[in-house]
């Protein structure tokens, strides 16, 4: 058979080449925007496509056009070449990206082959972990005032980490002390995937996934596991130390790099971290950077060669770049982005950088005087400058529920408000972050002629919240109190006492919890 | 205007005296040469000359052409360390253990100061100031007669003698992906084990004949250029021989085959060229709201 089929296909190939001389172009794009079928799910009240193509050192081409009532619709030209990232995005006739999506690969486009690239839109859901065994996800498409912006996504067990890989999927990862569980959530119909779970060593820190889903990286006290999600191959990387932070970032040409932070400086311990660097794809060993900088925090950007972290001993972020002569054998040289007071979390996302940080409040005998604040600074990683954005002062009302129908309520001035989590929602329009923040306030004593009575008592509090922002602004869009406890002294004549939501802030779905991370499908962190 | 000149010749009088102490020009046979990949700051100080402009932006360059070192250049440093980098150069007055601060703050392993001063001819010193040892690790003068304009061979010369031997030798890194284990892997006449083997490492620039060979099969042949720092993958593909040569085996078939393929081949770069941009479709199965 094999004999047979050379020469009769050289015999076919003969005059089929020559024909080949008068044949004329025939090639284009086609894209498949694959939707969840769940109308919770997919994409609502599209309006407008927008194609974003992108090549490497090439300003990104951007290209709208809208949606017809058929489905269809035409996006102009597309320049004949390899290597293009192309990413989708849906919007409103408001404009509001109701759907995002990217290709999982480079695609190369052709002047003679009509290629089908399949793209995966999804709502880019926030997804939080630390409420259990569930998963709680806002959708960053709807506004507070529609109520299923929160929901709840059943786990088989207490997850303490969720990172979204590729568009597809969501990598959960649970974390059973001496060993962790690695699932898979499908975004398509947030349900876990009838696959066996992957087992990974315990002690889990941080997790990172790459933006097209092929890899997946963790931290853990005592190393990293680097996994291969396209064949569940898992592989421990070794004599790294205690990897608090992971982030994948790429080089300038391509190749993607694991990133572990070693030495998390949080203050007043501020000696200089060092990266744990690992080739994917490549040996199963680091090689450790000493980056001459405590940090803190540390993220990866998905169009610049570049590993972003915040230096909070020092009030900055800043940026490593991996695209010096010599990385990583060479230390590469951190260059500051811009000033942030106290930051404690980075995130990064098409070229700009985000950091969450904080001004404490100021306390005056054990009064506070000036709530504290959170500050949200972001710089572009090219140049351009950055921004700084202060948010309102964190106070949360305290009401007492024995008054006999009087409403009295003592409004507490957070000494501390601490972002632990920040993620940039694509295209970068919308920033999430979950913070924690701690109220003291002393007795209330009112003079009497029977002597100094405690009218209020002395509380002390602690709250955690999620917020999504307007990037620009910092205007809310979400703002989910997940946690308030309040503990407050008795015998004070006003006794019993309990946390009371403000306007605007909204309860968390289903029971109460302290958030563990978040993250966003195709966005930042 | 007076007290300026006497500071000049005292400046050019310095830098010569230190000169005249030096330590040779530089120690090769080094035990424990530095990393040839460490960072490298180069700066320049004037004594009050304003010959051989821009001569330490030529030997960053040159530095970083040549070399694997991480070259960080004045511009590079004045971003940096700040406005304040020039003025603090030169009140070092080339002071290893001034230089060498200057040096840690811009977080390089070495500092090569580029000094200008003129006594009669150009004197141009290059000094390397380990920063960790706060000390010189070596350095040369040449006297250049005034208006004189050192050729890049000329600067490539002063480097080679100040810098160690080990910098100036690089490496790329070949990988041979092969079909089938256990072929003998060759490279540039080295015999490098049998497949699977571990990437490679050769002097780069080069170019090397690599060969893939197992009996039976026929060996696999390529002619590869390596760059410095750069990595080059051989996909090694071994057919098994064959017993003897059919017709469409025959030399002149497979000429008008390959010809064929490749006026195909032409067809389609020719069409190529008169399409530079395909159109952009799609369609989506949305659920309206």
């Amino acid at each position: 058979m094999r004999s047979l089929f050379v020469p009769a296909a050289l015999v076919v190939a003969l005059p089929l080449s020559f024909l080949g001389l008068g044949a004329c172009s025939s090639g284009g794009v086609d894209l498949v925007l694959d939707v969840p079928d769940d109308p919770t799910l997919a994409p609502a009240s599209a309006a407008t496509i927008t194609l974003l193509a992108r090549k490497s050192d090439q300003p990104t081409r951007a290209t709208s056009s809208a949606l017809a009532e058929d489905g269809t619709f035409e996006l102009g030209r597309i320049a004949v070449g390899d290597g293009f990232d192309l990413a989708v995005e849906m919007r409103s006739a408001t404009q509001r990206v109701v759907g995002y999506g990217r290709a999982g690969a480079p695609v190369e486009v052709t002047a003679n082959d009509v290629i089908e690239v399949v793209i995966p839109v999804r709502r880019p859901f926030v997804y939080m972990t630390g409420g259990g065994d569930r998963l709680i996800a806002f959708d960053s498409t709807r506004d507070a005032a529609d109520p299923g912006y929160q929901s709840e996504i059943a786990l088989p067990e207490a997850a303490s980490l969720a990172i979204p890989a590729g568009g597809q999927e969501v990598a959960i990862i649970a974390d059973q002390q001496d060993h962790a569980v690695v699932r898979r959530l499908i975004t398509a119909t947030h349900e876990i995937a009838d696959a066996p779970p992957l087992e990974i060593g315990g002690g889990v820190r941080d997790a990172a996934a790459s933006p097209d889903g092929h890899w997946l990286v963790i931290g853990h006290t005592s190393g990293m596991t680097v996994v291969d999600l396209t064949s569940g191959e898992a592989t421990p990387i070794a004599g790294t130390g205690d990897v608090e932070r992971v982030a994948i970032g790429s080089d300038p040409s391509g190749k993607p790099w694991a990133i572990g932070l070693v030495g998390r400086a949080e203050p007043p311990a501020c000696e200089p971290s060092r990266l744990a660097v690992v080739a994917l794809g490549g040996a199963a060993s680091a090689d450790l950077i000493d980056v001459g900088r405590p940090l803190i925090d540390i993220g990866a950007d998905d169009v610049q060669p570049v590993v972003v972290g915040a230096d909070a001993c020092g009030g900055a972020l800043v940026k490593i770049p991996l695209d010096e002569p010599g990385f990583p054998d060479v230390a590469p040289m951190v260059e500051m982005l811009a000033e942030v007071p106290a930051p404690t979390a980075v995130a990064a996302l098409g070229g700009r950088a985000w950091a969450i940080g904080s001004v404490a409040g100021v306390i005056d005998n054990e009064i506070t005087t000036e709530a504290a604040h959170l500050v949200l600074v972001s710089a572009g990683l090219a140049g351009g400058g950055s921004a700084r954005k202060d948010l309102p002062p964190v106070v949360e009302s305290m009401v007492a529920i024995d008054a006999e129908g009087q409403d009295v309520a003592r409004n507490l001035k957070a000494g501390t408000a601490v972002a632990y989590d920040l993620a940039v929602v694509p295209p970068g329009n919308q920033v999430a972050l979950a913070y924690h923040a701690t109220f003291h306030a002393p007795t209330l004593v009112a003079t009497t002629p029977f002597g100094q009575v405690p009218i209020i008592p002395r509380m002390d509090a602690t709250s955690d919240e999620y917020l999504l922002l307007d990037a620009d602004g910092a205007a809310p869009v979400h703002r989910v109190r997940t946690s308030c406890e309040l503990e407050h002294e008795s015998g004070a004549f006003i006794s019993t006492w309990e946390c009371r939501r403000s306007p605007g802030q909204d309860a968390a779905v289903g029971a109460g919890f302290h958030p563990a991370m978040l993250s966003v499908l195709y966005g930042g962190r | 205007m007076g007290t300026t000149k006497t500071r000049r010749v005292v400046m050019v009088a310095a830098a010569l005296i230190a000169l005249a102490a030096a330590s040779p020009a530089r120690a090769d046979g080094d035990p424990h040469p530095p990393s040839p990949k460490r960072r490298v700051a180069v700066l320049e100080y004037r004594a009050g000359s304003s010959a051989l402009e821009a001569i330490d932006a030529r030997i960053a360059r040159l530095l970083g052409k040549e070399t694997s070192l991480g070259v960080v250049n004045a511009d590079d440093a004045r971003k940096r360390y700040g406005g304040s980098l020039d003025s603090d150069v030169v009140a070092c007055s080339g002071d290893a253990a001034c230089v060498a601060k200057l040096g840690a703050r811009l977080g390089v392993a070495e500092v090569l100061l580029v000094g200008v001063s003129e006594l009669g001819d150009v004197i141009l010193t290059l000094q390397r100031v380990d920063v960790k040892r706060r000390g010189v690790a070596a350095r040369i003068a040449e006297a250049l007669a005034v208006g004189a304009r050192p050729s890049d061979d000329d600067l490539g010369r002063y480097l080679a003698r100040v810098m160690p031997e080990s910098d100036f030798l690089r490496y790329g890194t070949v990988y041979i992906d092969a079909n089938l284990t256990g072929a003998e892997v060759e490279i540039g006449a080295e015999k490098h084990g049998l497949t699977p083997v571990q990437a490679i490492r050769v002097k780069a620039p080069a170019t090397y004949d690599i060969q893939v060979t197992k009996r039976g099969y026929t060996p696999f042949r390529a002619q590869v250029v390596v760059p410095p720092e750069g990595e080059v993958r051989v996909k090694a593909e071994l057919t098994r021989r064959a017993a003897a040569a059919r017709w469409y085996q025959k030399w002149w078939v497979v000429g008008l085959a390959v010809g064929a393929a490749g006026l195909t081949v032409g067809a389609v770069l020719y069409s190529r060229q008169n399409s530079d941009s395909v159109p952009v479709s799609g369609h989506v199965d949305l659920v309206r709201f």
